[in-house]
């Protein structure tokens, strides 16, 4: 994967979501990003008739309604589904919400907040 | 936010867990200890009582028995005496005679006293042995005789056939009944003696299977209860101490956040001036002021919080339709809100705390409401034992699944309208605690209600009550 076509941003703060959203559009400017400002709504939007899945989640894990926790649980739990995701860490030393999310195969990355371009710029070799 | 996590934080929304009070365990303790102690000290002294019983009845039994040997030795004496010839050995008999007598004397003198204090105490067998026919004459006869042999030969010119005389009418009676009598004597005393002892095992029986009685029911009501406090207590403490840990946590990590954010603002503002976006630069720059001012909002929430916990009420007389009015009026909400029922009296409680309670419900009336304006309806009423004060909107409600979170710490339903801290409520709660009172929350099929429950002692029963009150 060299190149995002869609993502989709999971996180109930909006600032963090402009943050990213800015980072990806400055590597992929045609990129088309969905945001989520839960686990219950990013299920939603996901089994929406005809939608397009997208190329990585990113996925935050304290979010009100559903966390990032439940979202993979709910969303992953059961189907083989093969979306990869982007762990959001509020603080990189949070072993207790990595040991929760390494459970899940679709959870490859983990970044802490806030994303660097640097990150992001090297992000497909991450996923590779 | 995780309201799983947070849910958990119920003891510190209710406040420290509460600790029975040193005075009522120590009453306790104080209590189960007396008893305890007056039990062991009956047993002692049931086992002193019985200790005694035996020495008294022992020096009985042992006088009575030596009366039975000294009657033989002074019959015997007596008819030595008569026979011998000899001055020197008569002399010796005659001492060994006035020795056996004399203690005989005095043992019957003794048991005699006996005899008369338990014939007083209604014993017919003691007062039989004082009878005309009782042993007690016949050892006084025995004495006299006794006391006639020496006489006679202590006299000058010795009577010899007058202490024979007397000497035999002491063998007669030492071998025919009067040895009975005597032994029937120790008889008694031995069966008085094993009666008394059974009475007071019996009693010693009894005050076992009574101390254990009194230790089951103390055990049971006393020290289970004690123990089931410090258990709980533990628990209530451990539990405080883990949600107290899993709060430090929470924290750190709910105030790293806007941290986050405000330093990806300020890389993206570096960014957008290096490449020439003063637009894009003067719009993170305004979110960036945004997410400082939120960060400030929520230091200043959790500055409230700890100030909940150490606030002290003051109960003043509060005119509640009076403090709506003036709060509603602050809010600019009084054209569209409607406002029912009357307290006919002021209630006695802390007018600041109350006023931050409304408003904190009709901050979220508004904010999650449905449409452009805000449908809110307040009511005060009285009861018997309670005011209460509610504050129901016909706004967007609570998700059922988070109904359960409502008063929780950093709980926010709806993020997408409003990004305030989640700790409103909370605070709230901690308000309507701190003037003695309790929020209720009632999902409604259309909206929300929210009322505060004022307690009893907000309810005066007249002006001048109050004033007594508050003076």
């Amino acid at each position: 994967m060299q190149s995002l076509t869609c993502v989709l941003i999971v996180d109930d703060n909006e600032t963090d979501r402009y943050v990213l959203r800015r980072r990806l559009r400055r590597r992929w400017p045609t990129v088309s990003v969905l945001e989520a400002t839960d686990g219950q709504a990013a299920i939603e939007l996901l089994e929406m008739p005809g939608r397009t899945l997208p190329d990585v989640i990113f996925l935050d894990i304290n979010m009100p309604r559903m966390d990032g926790h439940a979202f993979l649980k709910t969303y992953f739990g059961e189907d083989d589904r093969k979306i990869p995701v982007v762990m959001m860490l509020t603080s990189s030393e949070d072993e207790h919400d990595r040991q929760q999310a390494l459970r899940f195969s679709s959870v490859r990355v983990y970044a802490a907040k806030p994303v660097e371009q640097s990150f992001i710029d090297d992000l497909p070799n991450r996923l590779a | 936010m995780n309201p799983t996590f947070l849910s958990r934080y119920r003891h510190v929304v209710t406040g420290p867990p509460r600790v029975p009070g040193r005075h009522g365990l120590t009453w306790r303790y104080v209590l189960a200890l007396t008893i305890i102690g007056t039990v062991l000290l009956g047993q002692q002294g049931l086992s002193i009582l019985k200790a005694g019983q035996h020495k008294s009845d022992g020096a009985l039994i042992n006088e009575s028995g030596s009366q039975r040997m000294l009657s033989q030795r002074i019959a015997m004496l007596s008819n030595d005496l008569a026979e011998l010839s000899d001055d020197g050995l008569r002399t010796e008999r005659a001492a060994l005679l006035r020795r056996s007598s004399v203690r005989m004397q005095v043992n019957h003198a003794r048991l005699s006293a006996d005899w008369h204090s338990r014939a007083r105490d209604g014993q017919p067998d003691f007062a039989a042995l004082l009878d005309e026919g009782g042993i007690a004459p016949r050892i006084e006869r025995f004495l006299i005789l006794a006391h006639e042999v020496l006489a006679d030969i202590e006299r000058p010119m010795a009577d010899l056939p007058g202490a024979r005389a007397a000497a035999a009418g002491l063998s007669d009676m030492a071998r025919g009944d009067f040895l009975q009598g005597l032994e029937e004597v120790v008889e008694l005393y031995e069966r008085k003696n094993r009666e008394s002892i059974a009475r007071l095992q019996q009693a010693g029986t009894l005050s076992i299977l009574f101390g254990l009685l009194l230790l089951a029911i103390i055990g049971l009501v006393i020290f289970r209860p004690m123990v089931d406090l410090v258990i709980s207590t533990i628990e209530s403490l451990k539990q405080s101490r883990d949600e107290q840990f899993e709060l430090g946590r929470r924290l750190s990590h709910d105030l790293r956040a806007p941290i986050a954010s405000s330093l990806g603002l300020v890389a993206v503002i570096a960014e957008a001036l290096n490449e020439g976006h003063a637009g894009e630069a003067k719009n993170a720059s305004a979110r960036l002021q945004a997410s400082l001012l939120r960060l400030d909002h929520l230091l200043d929430r959790l500055m409230g919080v700890a100030r909940l916990h150490r606030v002290t009420p003051k109960p003043r007389p509060v005119d509640l339709a009076e403090l709506v009015a003036e709060t509603l009026e602050v809010k600019g909400l009084s054209a569209g809100t409607a406002v029912v029922g009357v307290l006919d009296q002021p209630v006695l409680t802390d007018r600041g705390l109350c006023r931050e309670i409304l408003l904190t419900l009709l901050d979220n009336a508004v904010a999650y409401r449905k449409g452009e304006s805000a449908r809110i309806h307040v009511s005060m009423r009285r009861t018997a034992s309670a005011v209460h004060l509610s504050v129901q909107d016909r706004g967007i409600g609570i998700p059922e699944s988070c109904q359960g979170q409502v008063f929780g710490m950093f709980q926010r339903f709806h993020p997408d309208r409003s990004e305030g801290a989640g700790l409103g409520l909370y605070l709230a709660t901690l308000s309507a605690r701190a003037i003695g009172g309790r929020l209720v929350y009632e999902p409604l099929p259309d909206g929300s209600r929210f009322t505060l429950i004022l307690p009893p002692e907000a309810i005066a029963a007249s002006a001048t009550d109050l004033l007594g009150r508050t003076a």
